[in-house]
């Protein structure tokens, strides 16, 4: 019932049942294509094959190239991978050694420590090529409490 | 339809043919059925319409929602969420980018650790691949056999992680029965070196507290093998950055902060000396630029030590209490109470007071620290010597709504925006509020009964430092983005008192600290102000203990420095002349050698000739 409200019987009710009694006029031609000789047929193929072959070939070739290609890629990256875990940890190292911590103890052991003594000295700038302003000194002495 | 049709049909699908027989139900039906049917076609129709558009509105309220949270707003969404959701989406391989102090040493850069695997149940010889790999795990080979024939069925046994040299010479071996997969870890080459400040990565690689919990998102790369930098040391030079080999890093998401590694260890060394000679159970320390509160450091202690963050005797250690810990300031907030009614021109450096024994305001009596009235003081006296009584007065001369006015410009109840996770607003109660009584006023105006965090009482003071203008304190200097660099600007919030009124005040400042005994600096003006505060408890306040701190900045004139020091509940003395101002002091000594600033004449001298002029850029 569903389908019968879908399509409606008046699209089924106009079709006309298949007439037998018509006998269509055949006529029967000439073939238009003419068969080549043996010989062309088979330049013919052989022409397809090897144009079969030469683009079988360069896809073969391409083929293999790109996967070349994409194995060197994956060698690179996975090389260009290690090499910046290289350097990261190189990096690290040379952070660690230069950190506060640990140049501290060696500066104190090569003789190094707090300045007892600091003194400020003024440089006046170059004037011109040749003459050089009088050298003005400001001294000061700081005592480490 | 025909006769004897029910009313029932909608539409003819259940049409019943009049043949058929009608239930025995429905055949009672009244007469007129038919035109019953007919009636009932048209309000079906209408509300199977009315069904039809509910469904309709619906779906295209459901579709509105749908774009608006993953299209309109699914950025601030995702950003709110703060990263807390998806956790198995984080994958463990990802790289971080780095973080370098203002000269460009590195505070955490990523390292690699390589955590080798093995597969015994597909190899050919246990014993031979167990006498290759044993010496470059460390171990014994007949162990690490025994163990492979152990676990002879198991196709993953993880045998711990190696450093680069053994994990590369694994990978080397290319056996697919052993493997050493590279993860990142991160690496924090100072160690504890602003620890609070930086925080710390998980083994889940998200970034804890500090730094890393802050620009979580932004320091963790996409993809485990980022393109290589495009940035180069022109560009950071550029920008006003250090050349350094650490920047930028390959992931090339990194940041440069304002903090000086040199000062931030001088800081560290000298609280943990305070804590050591004063007994206090903790301590923090920030230093900051006045013009644009840049922090050149936050220490805090006790600390942890990030690459061992799980070696803590409490999480409390975690907690960087320069933003996060809340206390009462005590007497450093009366800089607050003074500049107001000097903004307001309530009072001038000379006017007197009578500052008696006891001041009643409120049902609340207010007693100076020693219990003493001083007599007629200048408003320069009281300052110097810390006087609550006179202090009260001159609040009360203000009037509650220009002294709350105050407090709020100077930022106190509310977040100061730093860059660091978990910072706390602070607790200021208003009048008007359920919670406020007009002893509030005259209470607040010494520092008690308010609660602040050191880094807003810090910026606090470097507003007057900096002529009255209030900036957003910032930690980081730059952010380096692929191919980008933003460079970090100071941000002025707003004008919280007048030029002039913070020259007056800077005076009253250091007179303030000529008084202390063994804390001016000779040839140095310091402007400084201290403060003892007792600790609130539910039922009152501590007897026993105080938090103590200092706060001030230097050179007085032109100031380079701002400081605060606090130490919590100190042994050996409970007022802050005794405890924090001499760690302001060695603060102060180590920042003048650091950055070898002349005393005060001869940079005087300098600057008037145009030829010296003392400068942060490293």
């Amino acid at each position: 019932m569903f389908i019968a409200r879908l399509f409606p019987a008046a699209i089924f009710r106009h079709r006309r049942p298949l007439r037998t009694d018509v006998v269509l006029p055949f006529v029967p031609r000439t073939n238009p294509i003419r068969p080549h000789p043996v010989w062309q047929q088979a330049v013919l193929s052989i022409g397809l094959l090897i144009l079969l072959t030469v683009s079988l070939c360069v896809y073969v070739y391409q083929a293999a190239q790109i996967n070349v290609t994409g194995q060197e890629i994956v060698g690179l990256r996975a090389e260009y991978g290690r090499l910046q875990r290289e350097n990261s940890n190189l990096l690290a190292i040379y952070a660690a050694e230069q950190s506060l911590a640990r140049m501290e103890p060696r500066a104190s052991a090569a003789g190094f420590g707090p300045a007892t003594e600091v003194r400020y000295v003024t440089v006046f700038p170059t004037e011109g090529v040749g003459t050089v302003a009088p050298p003005a000194v400001t001294f000061h002495t700081k005592q480490q409490p | 339809m025909n006769g004897g049709g029910v009313g029932r049909s909608t539409g003819g699908f259940y049409r019943l043919r009049a043949a058929e027989p009608l239930p025995a139900a429905e055949a009672t039906l009244p007469a007129g059925g038919e035109a019953w049917s007919a009636r009932s076609e048209a309000p079906k129709a209408i509300r199977l319409q009315m069904v039809l558009a509910g469904l309709m509105i619906f779906g295209l309220v459901l579709a509105v929602q749908l774009v608006r949270y993953q299209v309109v707003a699914a950025r601030r969404l995702a950003a709110g969420a703060g990263g807390r959701v998806g956790n198995a989406a984080i994958r463990v391989d990802l790289p971080r980018g780095t973080i370098v102090d203002r000269r460009g040493h590195p505070l955490a850069l990523e390292t690699y650790a390589y955590r080798v695997t093995a597969s015994p149940r597909d190899m050919v010889d246990r014993q031979a691949a167990a006498l290759h790999l044993a010496p470059l795990l460390g171990l014994d080979a007949g162990t690490l056999a025994q163990q492979f024939a152990a676990h002879a069925d198991s196709p993953y046994l993880p045998l711990g992680f190696v450093g680069p040299a053994a994990g590369e010479a694994i990978r080397a071996m290319r056996q697919y029965t052993i493997t050493a997969e590279p993860l990142p870890r991160r690496y924090y080459p100072e160690g504890r070196l602003a620890a609070h400040v930086l925080g710390f990565v998980a083994a889940d690689r998200r970034g804890y507290y500090g730094l890393e919990g802050y620009y979580d998102t932004f320091l963790r790369a996409n993809t485990p093998y980022p393109v290589p930098p495009t940035l180069t040391e022109t560009d950071l030079a550029a920008a006003g950055l250090p050349q350094t080999p650490f920047l930028p890093s390959y992931v090339q998401q990194d940041l440069v902060l304002n903090l000086d590694r040199h000062v931030q260890y001088r800081v560290e060394k000298a609280l943990r000396q305070a804590i050591a000679t004063t007994q206090a159970e903790s301590g923090t320390v920030i230093v900051l630029t006045p013009h644009g509160s840049a922090i050149l450091a936050m220490a805090s202690w006790p600390d942890f030590d990030p690459n061992r963050y799980t070696d803590i005797p409490s999480p409390d250690a975690y907690v960087n209490q320069a933003i996060s810990i809340i206390y009462e300031p005590g007497s450093v907030f009366k800089l607050i109470t003074y500049a107001a009614a000097l903004d307001k021109g309530v009072i001038t450096p000379d006017t007197r007071f009578q500052d008696t024994r006891v001041f009643v305001y409120g049902e609340k009596e207010i007693y100076n620290w020693d219990r003493e009235g001083h007599g007629t003081v200048t408003a320069t006296y009281a300052l110097a010597e810390s006087l609550n009584v006179t202090t009260a007065q001159i609040a009360v001369a203000l009037g509650r709504t220009e002294f709350y006015k105050a407090v709020q410009r100077f930022g106190f109840g509310q977040l100061t925006g730093v860059e660091l996770a978990n910072e706390a607003s602070g607790l200021v109660k208003y009048p008007g509020r359920s919670a406020w009584y007009p002893a509030d006023l005259v209470t607040n105006s010494f520092g008690q009964g308010i609660s602040v965090t050191p880094l807003q009482m810090v910026n606090a003071v470097a507003a007057i430092a900096s002529e009255g203008v209030l900036y957003r304190p910032h930690i980081v200097r730059a952010l380096i983005q692929q191919d980008r660099i933003t460079t970090i600007e100071p941000q002025p919030l707003n004008r919280v008192i007048t030029p002039a009124t913070a020259r007056t005040l800077t005076a009253m400042m250091v007179q303030t600290v000529e008084r202390i005994p063994d804390l001016p600096i000779p040839g140095y003006a310091i402007a400084g102000k201290s403060g003892t505060a007792e600790i609130p408890l539910p039922s009152g306040y501590l007897d026993e203990y105080t938090i103590t701190s200092f706060a001030g900045f230097f050179p007085a004139d032109a100031p380079l420095f701002v400081i605060l020091v606090k130490l919590d509940r100190p042994k050996t003395s409970k007022w802050a002349t005794y405890t924090a101002a001499p760690l302001f002091r060695q603060v102060v000594l180590d920042l003048i050698e650091l950055y070898a600033i002349p005393p005060d004449r001869v940079r005087q001298q300098l600057q008037a000739g145009g030829h010296v002029r003392p400068s942060l850029t490293p």
